[in-house]
């Protein structure tokens, strides 16, 4: 009997060593992703379950940063004229396999092109049948790039139309992942969908894609092959759980290793728990109020300087953001290189915005409309009580305000029309250039392009982040850029309110994380001690 | 019979174009569209937001988008998710066993609770146990569904740790997925027992939150319906008669008094199967309402039109369902249509 006893114990043991031999990371992930092809997506919680796992770039931002780093790129160059790079590529790269593809060769130029072509020409066989290759172009890429062409196996040439500073930047963003030509191809001669490339995903990264559970999981196995090194952990689950409050039980009870974005009210907790860790760190964002300047009487510098004076924007910081975020002065972070340090910020001052009032010819203030943020986001965690608070600073100068909102798709197609004359937005970059903040969102170029919520248009501005687009010459461009901070301090056509951070919460023996500077994570280097 | 069949299947045929109309105006008529959420904060030129709305087949007419929908649905084909650019039935069949398991279960512990103690409210009115009970329900029904699953899950996970907090199993089982249903699919697990004892243990807690307002629901109807039926004529006489107490409340009272209670059953039912946004929000579980609601967000429009036919389709069927099990329970109805 004893023995029996000792037997199951024994089992016992040995199964639980078993479970323990193999590492699991279980990550507590926010939402389901669209696809696991990242050019067809926008949206973080794609490229968090696909370009960040199963891909890689030509180039990729080093861990935890903003600068560049070669990948199946080893090292390139970039002709005088900044409209030829030439990419020298990583020899011996292999691609996964599943039960669709078997690769017969390993990475080379072909899928560097194909990656590229499939995303710029729609007559490209290979090219997903109806897919929208949104980031691509809204990053401008189809009209920057001219061409691309093979010059040996592992030699790739790239020319462009105009010089783009950004450019290199760019190719370091996830819609630039790259696919495997021999699988698409691979697909096509077996008669199969190319869209299997949307959800069997095929890459060189560092976690092979192994099923997905819709709503509910994704599983991927380590890559033992990893061209940068194979990760520590043997298997990686993104466990889906939307509700903030949720991921956080669950983390505490050992269902997850590492959750995303816990809620603002348990980082206190959190940090204080013995068990859990709390990382954080300075986002690449910006939430702001946006002026439109075309609609009076915001058209007039004076009162948008006077709200500048009347909110009391610190405020917001300590209750919106429970102080986890920094007062923003400038329409980037300080995250991001060119940032001007010198820019005078408007004070909160009663008095002075009264007075700016009255010489705009309001001293009795006037009636408005503000439009507050239906989604939360790290900018804006709470727009309608952000919302109230601006109301309640600007009823103190006489300015009435009527709080307005939409559900998300109708507030973006109403403010895109520029039906908003007061509205709360925000931004988070993409690619680490100040041009990803200070063109997109302020140039006069995108009062067309539909990002320009103030619809402000200043020809000093424009000239300067125009001309600093088109310079590879960093000190140069950071010249410009900071004086065109100036310009746009002294405009003032959006209130800049919030940098906001951002946080991971994960139990105390994870180790090797790093927040990505643009919020995605990336469990390459993760372990588990 | 025949007759009365044909004529349920006429009112459903004309139901569900209704449904499909319906689905398909209101989406439209609210303001924004897939392109512009896709687009999100980064915008997008006039040309671009056109392209893409050609892409989708947006730039048609409505009746041409209406006919283009009903068509292709009459041939089976439901169109493709705007957003996960999958087939929308296939989108709908990867999540509707997860919610119909959540049902059933939630609706199992709702009839095998509510169902005995309405019928012991009932015999002992206006005892201690009758207000207990009505008191019960009266908070089980007007308790806010994220409080109550938050409450539970702090004291039965969170605290006790008895019970998981949130998902349909525990992450470490990985099996094939053949029916949906993870009770019957663990079974194919190298362990069984263990990956159904996971997923079972997952479904208790969700389930008691769904199942809670069906059951206090469930509780006061067979209690009012009971007592109602205690009340009348033939009970009377059964009694006089001298047939005993528990003969006359469970063979001659329950079964009339059941009708309105199967009614409501299969209404509840039926809201079930359309998904229970706020439980599967919270529970993480992978169902067809969260899926609904999200697609709604995103306009993402085949998902919304098809979704709704595929789940009002459900609701049809168990309405029929119900009639039949109505004209089984009272004969008379038989003779009549409709």
């Amino acid at each position: 009997m004893g023995n029996i006893f000792g037997l199951v114990i024994l089992t016992g043991v040995l199964m639980t060593f078993n479970v323990q031999a193999a590492k699991t990371f279980v990550y507590c992930s926010e939402g389901s992703p669209s696809t696991f092809n990242p050019a067809l997506a926008t949206d973080g919680t794609t490229f968090n379950a696909s370009s960040h796992t199963v891909y890689n770039r030509l180039v990729e931002f080093k861990k935890g940063s903003t600068e560049i780093e070669p990948a199946l790129a080893e090292s390139w160059i970039i002709s005088k004229d900044g409209l030829k790079y030439t990419f020298k590529l990583h020899k011996g790269v292999g691609f996964h396999s599943n039960e669709f593809f078997k690769p017969t060769r390993d990475f080379n130029a072909d899928d560097v092109i194909y990656s590229f072509d499939v995303q710029m020409n729609a007559k490209n066989p290979l090219a997903i049948k109806n897919g929208i290759y949104e980031y691509f172009k809204s990053m401008d890429m189809d009209k920057i790039l001219k061409s691309i062409k093979k010059i040996d196996d592992y030699t790739v040439e790239m020319t462009l139309t105009r010089p783009e500073a950004p450019f290199l930047a760019n190719l370091g963003m996830d819609f630039a992942s790259i696919l495997s030509k021999e699988y698409a191809e691979t697909l096509l001669k077996n008669g199969k969908d190319l869209s299997l490339i949307n959800t069997q995903p095929i890459g060189t990264g560092p976690f092979i894609f192994k099923s997905y559970q819709k709503d509910t999981l994704i599983r991927f196995t380590t890559n033992e092959k990893y061209f940068l090194g194979r990760p520590p952990i043997d298997h990686l689950v993104f466990a889906i759980t939307p509700d903030s409050n949720v991921r956080y039980q669950k983390l505490k009870v050992g269902e997850c290793n590492l959750i995303i974005d816990p809620s603002p009210q348990d980082l206190d907790a959190i940090s204080k728990n013995a068990n859990l860790k709390l990382k954080e760190r300075e986002g690449v964002n910006i939430g702001y109020l946006t002026f439109n300047t075309l609609k009076k009487p915001f058209d007039n510098l004076k009162v948008r300087q006077a709200i500048a004076h009347a909110l009391n924007r610190q405020s917001y910081i300590s209750a919106i953001f429970m102080g986890r975020a920094t007062l923003a002065v400038n329409p980037i972070p300080p995250t991001i290189w060119s940032y001007n340090n010198d820019v005078k910020d408007y004070d909160y001052n009663i008095e002075k915005a009264k007075a700016l009032l009255k010489e705009a010819g309001f001293p009795n203030g006037f009636e408005t409309e503000l439009w507050t943020m239906p989604v939360s986001r790290p900018y804006n965690p709470a727009g309608r009580k952000m919302g109230e608070l601006m109301q309640a600073d600007l009823a103190k100068v006489g300015i009435k305000v009527k709080l307005v909102t939409y559900d998300w798709p109708t507030y973006l197609e109403k403010t895109r029309k520029g039906e908003h004359v007061l509205e709360q937005n925000g931004w988070t970059g993409d690619n680490g250039d100040p041009d990803n903040f200070m063109h997109i969102l302020l140039s006069c170029a995108a009062v067309k392009g539909g990002t320009n919520n103030a619809r402000w248009c200043n020809k000093e501005y424009d000239q300067l982040v125009n001309q600093a687009k088109t310079l590879t010459d960093r000190k140069k461009r950071e010249e410009l850029y900071r004086k065109a901070q100036v310009i746009f301090k002294q405009q003032e056509p959006w209130v800049p309110i919030a940098y906001a951070k951002v946080f991971r919460a994960m139990s105390k023996n994870v180790e090797g994380y790093e927040i990505h500077p643009f919020g995605g994570d990336i469990f390459h280097t993760v372990d588990l001690k | 019979m025949i007759r009365f069949l044909v004529h349920k299947l006429f009112i459903l045929f004309i139901t569900l174009i209704g449904a499909s109309l319906i689905a398909f105006a209101l989406i439209r008529m609210v303001p924004g569209d897939p392109v512009l959420n896709l687009l999100g904060e980064r915008g997008g030129s006039e040309e671009q937001v056109a392209d893409m709305k050609k892409k989708l087949g947006l730039d048609r007419s409505l009746p041409e988008q209406y006919f283009l929908f009903v068509g292709n649905a009459l041939r089976g084909d439901l169109g493709t998710s705007v957003i996960s650019q999958r087939p929308v039935s296939e989108e709908f069949w990867a999540r509707f066993p997860a919610t119909l398991e959540l049902g059933l279960f939630s609706l199992t512990i709702a009839f095998l609770i509510g169902l005995p103690m309405g019928i012991l409210a009932a015999i002992r009115r206006n005892t201690i146990f009758d207000y207990g009970v009505m008191g019960f329900s009266t908070i089980g029904y007007s308790m806010p569904i994220f409080w109550w699953g938050l409450l539970l899950i702090l004291f039965f996970s969170v605290g006790l740790g008895w019970l998981p907090v949130s998902g349909r199993i525990n992450v470490i089982y990985d099996f094939p997925v053949r029916t949906g249903f993870l009770l019957i699919d663990s079974w194919f697990f190298e362990d069984p027992w263990a990956a159904f004892k996971s997923a079972f243990s997952h479904l208790i807690l969700p389930a008691i939150v769904l199942g809670t307002i069906p059951l206090a629901i469930l509780a006061r109807m067979t209690r009012s319906s009971l007592i109602e039926v205690l009340g009348e004529d033939f009970i009377r006489a059964a009694k006089a008669k001298g047939v005993s107490k528990a003969r006359v409340v469970w063979v001659h009272a329950l079964r009339n008094a059941m009708i309105p209670v199967v009614t409501v059953m299969g209404l509840m039912l039926g809201s079930i199967m359309t998904g229970a946004v706020l439980t599967e929000t919270m529970f993480s579980w992978p169902g067809v309402g969260r899926w609904l609601i999200k697609s709604i967000e995103a306009r993402d429009y085949p998902v919304i039109q098809g979704g709704i036919l595929y789940t009002s389709f459900g609701v049809v069927i168990i309405n029929l369902i119900v009639d039949l099990i109505y004209v089984w329970a009272q004969p008379r109805l038989r003779g009549r249509e409709g």
